[in-house]
């Protein structure tokens, strides 16, 4: 590595190493047994060594500016799983994702995707094992609302009456996503959101959130953007294996076999009126 | 007289007021990354805001100063971007974010130092120029406000080459200045961090020693005139803040606050020595009301057309 890799390394690993390393606590022996193994970019190189050793201030400024970053950017992708694990437990799960997970991307935004396995993962939050699921449906509302606009296609509903259902395909909404769950997972996060994701007239309680939760009850969330706005709710009986389907690239012959529950009919009429579906297109055939 | 353009910076609350009162303004600055969606809510706002103003680009995620280079993702999602809106000017910073980290290249999210050596100017042109090649247009870097400084010298005995008649590191003013001589990029020149660096070289963060005798704003004078007038092609001015605790004193430039007294006659300054480039006003941090950024705005304009017109 060259001496500005090194150095940038060293920064790099002292911003993002947890625990830090004490600036001012370095062994000068240490040093070299890190300079033996440089060719490991994985080898750690003491910050010490590359910074004036009066900089301690200036680089606890850089630690705290990530973490509040972090905080802040996963604030924006997941404000009910905040709600769920409280202010505190959510701000030290935001650091702990950026030593472990670190950015990969200059646009922050990107970043927080590796959160719901994390959470599935994490000991602490081994008792409320329906965050995982929320965690997802989170990430693909945020996901969702930066995905590429598309324009209805109105005029090309007539195709469903004329074309082969075999050689249709649906348009769906940017961002469109489906999310599985054992756990009451629409109705946890639209009770957090206060409207804001769907009609706020439909809206569960939460002693209804607690009853669902304490039987037992799934729930598949549907993930769509109506214009601007991400919304969720959950899937129709039969639903969420048709998106699924449909997102994979299949046909709509293909999507809804006869033995689906799916009832196509008030299903077309519910997701043309709510933006979840965009149109119909009749690829060219293959040879 | 020629008149400056004044802008400020664009951000999130003040995105729905500033397109309802459409106030005059020369020009409105975003943080690209900001604006990397492929669309949405966000996007439609910028381009609702393009159709009323002159847009700058100004980003903070290039890291045009790191050695493992620029993203390719993000170079894309820039160059889409600047395709989408024609910005009247596109920027970064002489910094670096990316860097390796437990066997991956990560980014720090934020304007990390580099060191003013050989070796990081000719990464830094390097990647500099790879971005101009791509967008077809040159761009402008911001001098950086730091925290921390690089050693010149390694502190143990390593296995780099010796120096050679030539310094291995140069004066911060000649590093910008050569680098817009071989890349035909343009200076944005931060006279907050200019001033912000002088603050805090007095008290010894950048370097072996504080320095309590220092007079930071002849330091930044001294930093504008040694950079080469034809080099500037805009300038930011903003707030900071000092903080202090256990570990020491440092001034952050957290763009959160007016622009102090002190920054505006280094500006005075500046608008003297470089003429009628464009002036920003940033401000990031405890956001005011779209009111307060107005005045600032106009207070620069003011500045600005003084010196302008008493140098006519």
């Amino acid at each position: 590595m060259s001496r500005l890799a090194d150095q940038q390394q060293a920064l790099i690993q002292a911003l993002f190493e947890s625990p830090p390393r004490p600036l001012a606590a370095v062994d000068p022996s240490a040093a070299t047994v890190d300079r033996s193994d440089n060719e490991l970019d994985s080898a750690p190189k003491n910050i010490a060594n590359y910074l004036y050793i009066t900089g301690t201030i200036g680089l606890k400024s850089y630690q705290s500016n990530g973490k509040a970053l972090a905080h802040r950017a996963l604030s924006a992708a997941y404000p009910v799983l905040a709600q769920l694990v409280g202010a505190e437990s959510f701000e030290h799960l935001a650091h702990a994702l950026w030593h472990a997970h670190p950015p990969v991307r200059g646009d922050l935004a990107q970043w927080g995707d590796a959160l719901p396995a994390f959470v599935a993962a994490s000991d602490q939050l081994v008792d409320v094992p329906y965050l995982c699921d929320v965690a997802h449906v989170e990430w693909a509302l945020h996901h969702c609302a930066s995905r590429a606009d598309r324009a209805a296609l109105s005029d090309t509903y007539a195709l469903l009456t004329s074309a082969d259902p075999a050689h249709l395909r649906l348009l769906l909404s940017p961002g469109c996503a489906v999310v599985q769950s054992a756990w009451p997972v629409v109705s946890i996060v639209t009770a957090h959101q206060m409207g804001t994701l769907s009609d706020a007239s439909n809206l569960p309680d939460l002693s209804t959130v607690s009853d669902k939760l304490r039987s037992g009850q799934g729930e598949s969330a549907v993930v769509w953007r109506y214009h601007y706005q991400p919304r969720v709710r959950e899937a129709r009986p039969g639903e969420a294996d048709f998106l699924l389907a449909l997102l994979a690239g299949r046909s709509l012959a293909e999507s809804l076999p006869d033995d689906s529950p799916l009832q196509f009919g008030a299903w077309l009429t519910l997701a043309i009126s709510s933006g979840l579906l965009l149109g119909v297109e009749m690829p060219p055939a293959e040879d | 007289m020629c008149s400056a353009e004044v802008g400020i910076g664009w951000r999130h609350p003040h995105y729905r007021e500033l397109l309802q009162r459409s106030p005059a303004l020369d020009f409105l600055e975003v943080h690209t990354e900001n604006f990397f969606a492929q669309g949405g809510a966000t996007l439609a706002v910028l381009e609702r805001g393009r159709a009323s103003y002159p847009i700058s680009l100004h980003g903070v995620g290039l890291s045009l100063g790191s050695a493992c280079g620029v993203d390719d993702w993000h170079l894309d999602q820039l160059a889409s971007l600047v395709k989408r809106i024609e910005p009247v000017r596109v920027s970064d910073h002489a910094c670096f974010a990316r860097g390796r980290f437990a066997g991956q290249t990560v980014h720090a999210s934020d304007l990390l130092p580099i060191p003013f050596s050989r070796e990081a100017l000719d990464v830094l042109c390097a990647n500099v120029q790879r971005v101009q090649d791509r967008l077809q247009r040159p761009i402008l870097i911001e001098n950086l406000s730091a925290y921390v400084a690089f050693t010149p010298v390694p502190a143990f005995v390593a296995p780099y080459e010796p120096p050679t008649h030539e310094p291995d590191v140069l004066p911060e003013t000649d590093f910008l200045t050569t680098l817009c001589r071989r890349t035909g990029c343009t200076l944005l020149v931060d006279v907050n961090n200019i001033y912000v660096n002088a603050l805090n070289v007095r008290n010894g963060l950048l370097g072996p020693v504080a320095n309590p005798e220092l007079d930071p704003v002849k330091q930044c004078l001294r930093w504008l005139d040694e950079i080469s007038t034809s080099c500037v092609g805009e300038l930011h001015l903003a707030g900071h803040c000092h903080v202090s605790d256990a570990h020491g004193d440092i001034v952050i430039d957290d763009h959160g606050s007016r622009v102090s007294e002190a920054v505006w006659r280094i500006y005075r300054h500046a608008v003297h020595s470089f003429g009628a480039v464009p002036t920003l006003i940033e401000w990031d941090t405890n956001l005011p009301a779209l009111d307060v950024l107005l005045d600032e705005a106009h207070l620069a304009r003011t500045a600005a057309d003084s010196i302008l017109g008493a140098d006519a």
